[in-house]
């Protein structure tokens, strides 16, 4: 449904991408692993149209559905994000507004892109809540992002973005700036979300445990470049890319296997 | 909240004891003494014997604390003591004249806010494009102008050659409409430069990027998101620049013989009469803390990070 | 490299102010050799005339040259504001360097002395000091210097405190090295650079406050030539000969406008500077 032919991004004359492709089926989580610097991230923010003005996409293609989203207008561009793809990222207190309560932000995701009360959004954002057995919903929807907890408060940014259903789900570094115990309730959330939406993720960090975790295909990012790509067995277990390969011995404990972390959740 | 409000008001109290303590020993610069004054106000030839009798009589002898003890009870009982000008209570002169200043300041004051906010908002929103960098450049000339250079032009324009209103400014509204609008555009310079900065500070924050990714529009973050974040410092300029406007009153109500404080203190100068200028810098100054005390309680309102 | 590229246009920037600065300044400076009419020779009969070519900006209500009476009457208005910074740069970085380097009780008190200073509308409590002392120019000079210092101890403060932490400062204090030695040697130098900034840019703040003392008839005093003076002098004459307020007003804004440019081109050469340091 999602599909990422040949494109090119620089930011003014320093070219941060080159030439990635890829694609989203529905239901697939897809990690894309890299170094900071990678262009990873920067991938993500031009499906969605966010590059800053320096930015811009030189060349390929992004199609949704077979439609390509860089020929869209803005206005058109607008109604794409958050209902067909969502985003959710690295610091979830600070990619809320910080003096609106989280219920807020919930109920204008859903108003911006149809009608609803208030009341409804409540409703549906309490049900949405209790399914991810995030504890006292009303508390969470009354509560400012800073009187969160870090991963619950990524918790309840992930269900923002899932508000409008969207397909598609980026993930841009979500438990990076987590404690490594919380990182694992965070990844659950986003699988939980998956299976009751059945929608796709697509998930960018420099863990490998993580993407090890969470995804069905991975690619490896290097210098904007996308040095490798397959299913997660052949990438992380066989590896053939010189770079994969040792960013993989980078991984502590690791030693060129695959981390207990990721043999828990991949084999179970 | 309450230690916030605790700690507030110690630094409060503080700062009165400060305000009034510095004010009463400003009559101490002055190079005759009060003794002598009030003789020469009587038509007494002063002789030393006199002096020194009179000083007795007003305390003068006795040490400075005690004095500034005194003086502070009585003017928390109302009693600034008496004009040497015309021997009315100095309370009751001020009193006349805070209306006044009170509504040049507050009619200046959003006067200063619908114009700077909307022109900050836009120039940064349309950073580095024409418009922008227009503005800047008025901005940056009307920054160096004298307000009452700004206020004899007006003068000049709208009273003497367009005729609109009266070079001595009535009371009500149409004495208020020239002398607010000068206050207001010496400071709308340099206020839409700082409004433009503090929306730009919030346009680059990641909640931005936050909204976008959920599909707000940007006439919504603009309005319900970077304005509403950007009421916290903009509350926080209002606070600090009314010392610059109160300032201001002084040499704009001189200039349109608007009849408040800033008035009333320069006939005080010209007369020596030394109770009520030290009344006028004794009120002018708790009417600023008083003021920045509500700017930092009205922070409980606005930021939900002090409020909890 | 775009460091460079900066250092350069700032260089430019200077070179022009310096231009600029230097055909406003010398001027006036020389004003009194330069000046076509004596400023002070009155003559009721040209008494309000236009600018013509004997009287280039026209003559007062006493028939004095105004031309004459702006170049004259810049000592009053440029040099004062100059000697008040100086004044409050020297009185606030001893105080800030006191607080700042002692700490404990000394700082406690210097600083809730300056927060009471900063509590009053400053330009109010200048009037009311120069209300208590009477007019005249000292007096103004005086009042100024009241309400200016606040800002130069804060900063002064806040640099010792800053610089009281660096490495090399403690590693001399280690090595025994006595307090004078440190404060002369290694704190003031470091402070010298954003000191400056702040007084270059509280220059045109200092003109037009001592031009707003003189407006309201505090600062000095007729007959002698003072911008602020000769605007409020000429207001009575505001709608037969508005010249007498234009062009020392003028006076006041160009020179206002040449120190503000002034302040900012020498904070963007310093920061640039400091930027550059920090690279290497």
């Amino acid at each position: 449904m999602l599909e990422v032919k040949n494109i090119t991004v620089a930011y003014g004359s320093d070219t941060v991408v080159k030439d990635v492709s890829f694609a989203v089926k529905p239901g697939e989580v897809i990690g894309i692993v890299g170094e900071s610097g990678s262009g990873k991230s920067t991938v993500l923010k031009s499906i969605l149209g966010l590059l800053d003005s320096r930015g811009k996409v030189l060349g390929g293609e992004i199609l949704l559905n077979g439609e390509n989203l860089l020929g869209f207008t803005s206005g058109r561009m607008r109604q794409i994000r958050g209902k067909e793809i969502a985003m959710v990222f690295q610091h979830p207190e600070l990619s809320l507004d910080p003096v609106w309560p989280v219920g807020r932000s919930f109920y204008e995701s859903i108003r911006v892109h149809r009608e609803i009360t208030k009341k409804e959004a409540a409703v549906q954002g309490r049900k949405l809540l209790e399914a991810l057995e995030l504890g006292e919903p009303d508390k969470i929807l009354s509560s400012y992002p800073f009187e969160l907890s870090g991963g619950m408060c990524q918790r309840a940014a992930i269900a923002i973005a899932m508000a409008n259903r969207p397909g598609i789900l980026l993930a841009d570094e979500p438990t990076s700036a987590l404690d490594v115990t919380v990182q694992k309730q965070v990844i659950e959330t986003m699988m939980q979300m998956r299976k009751e939406f059945s929608a796709s993720i697509l998930i960018v960090s420099h863990n490998i445990g993580v993407i090890a975790k969470m995804a069905d295909f991975v690619g490896v990012m290097r210098r904007g470049q996308m040095v490798e790509w397959g299913t997660k067995e052949e990438v992380l277990y066989s590896p053939e890319h010189d770079y994969t390969k040792a960013l993989i011995r980078a991984v502590p404990k690791m030693g060129g296997e695959l981390p207990a972390a990721a043999e828990e959740v991949g084999h179970g | 909240m309450i230690k916030f409000l605790a700690r507030k008001t110690g630094m409060l109290i503080l700062i009165f004891i400060g305000i009034t303590f510095l004010s009463f020993c400003l009559t101490y610069l002055s190079p005759s003494n009060p003794a002598e004054i009030k003789l020469n106000k009587t038509g007494v030839p002063p002789t030393e014997e006199l002096l020194e009798q009179t000083r007795e009589e007003m305390g003068l002898n006795r040490p400075l604390l005690v004095r500034y003890g005194d003086w502070l009870f009585d003017m928390m009982k109302g009693d600034m003591g008496t004009s040497i000008r015309n021997g009315k209570p100095v309370v009751s002169e001020l009193k006349k004249a805070l209306p006044q200043t009170a509504a040049l300041t507050l009619v200046s004051m959003a006067a200063v806010l619908l114009i700077s906010i909307p022109f900050g908002v836009l120039c940064a929103r349309f950073k580095d494009g024409p418009f922008d960098i227009a503005v800047r450049f008025v901005t940056y000339l009307f920054a160096s102008l004298p307000s009452f250079f700004l206020a004899l032009v007006f003068l000049y324009l709208f009273s003497v050659k367009l005729g609109w209103f009266p070079v001595i400014a009535p009371k009500g509204i149409r004495g208020i409409i020239m002398p607010a609008l000068v206050l207001a555009l010496t400071l709308s310079a340099w206020y839409i430069r700082q409004v433009r900065t503090i929306v730009l500070d919030e346009l680059s924050k990641e909640y931005i990027a936050g909204s976008r990714a959920r599909g707000v529009p940007e006439r919504e973050i603009l309005f319900s998101h970077v304005l509403r974040n950007a009421m916290l410092p903009i509350t926080t300029l209002v606070g600090v620049s009314l010392a610059g406007m109160l300032g201001g009153t002084t040499i704009v109500e001189n200039v349109f013989s608007w009849p408040g404080l800033g008035q009333l203190a320069m006939e005080a100068i010209t007369a020596r009469d030394y109770p009520v200028i030290q009344g006028y810098v004794v009120w002018m100054a708790l009417i600023f803390l008083l003021v920045n005390f509500l700017v930092d309680l009205s922070y409980g309102w606005i930021d939900p990070k002090v409020r909890r | 490299m775009s460091g460079g590229k900066n250092m350069n246009r700032t260089k430019k920037r200077a070179v022009v102010l310096l231009v600029m600065l230097s055909m406003v300044l010398v001027p006036t400076m020389a004003g009194r050799f330069l000046a076509p009419n004596d400023p002070y020779q009155t003559n009721l009969s040209q008494a309000l005339k236009g600018p013509s070519a004997v009287y280039p900006f026209g003559t007062d209500n006493l028939g004095r040259c105004i031309l004459s009476r702006i170049l004259e009457g810049a000592a009053a208005s440029i040099f004062s504001a100059l000697a008040v910074v100086a004044v409050v740069f020297t009185i606030g970085t001893l105080i800030g360097l006191t607080a700042g380097y002692a700490g404990g009780w000394i700082d406690q008190v210097l600083m809730k002395v300056t927060m009471v200073f900063q509590a009053f509308p400053s330009f109010i409590l200048a009037v009311a000091v120069a209300g208590m002392l009477g007019p005249g120019l000292r007096n103004a000079m005086i009042s100024l210097a009241v309400m200016y210092w606040t800002t130069y101890a804060r900063l002064a403060r806040s640099l010792v405190i800053q610089l009281k932490e660096e490495a090399y400062i403690k590693a001399a204090k280690m090595c025994g090295a006595k307090g004078r030695h440190i404060i002369f040697r290694h704190i003031l130098p470091n402070m010298i650079s954003p000191m400056m900034i702040t007084a270059a840019l509280d220059i045109s703040n200092v003109t037009l406050s001592m031009a707003g003392l003189s407006f309201l008839g505090l600062g000095v005093q007729a007959p002698l030539a003072e911008w602020g003076l000769m605007i409020s002098d000429g207001r009575p004459y505001l709608q037969t000969a508005p010249w007498c307020i234009f062009f020392p007003s003028l006076a006041l804004f160009a020179v206002v406008v040449l120190f503000n440019l002034t302040g900012d081109c020498l904070r963007d050469a310093i920061d640039a500077r400091g930027e550059g340091r920090a690279d290497a």
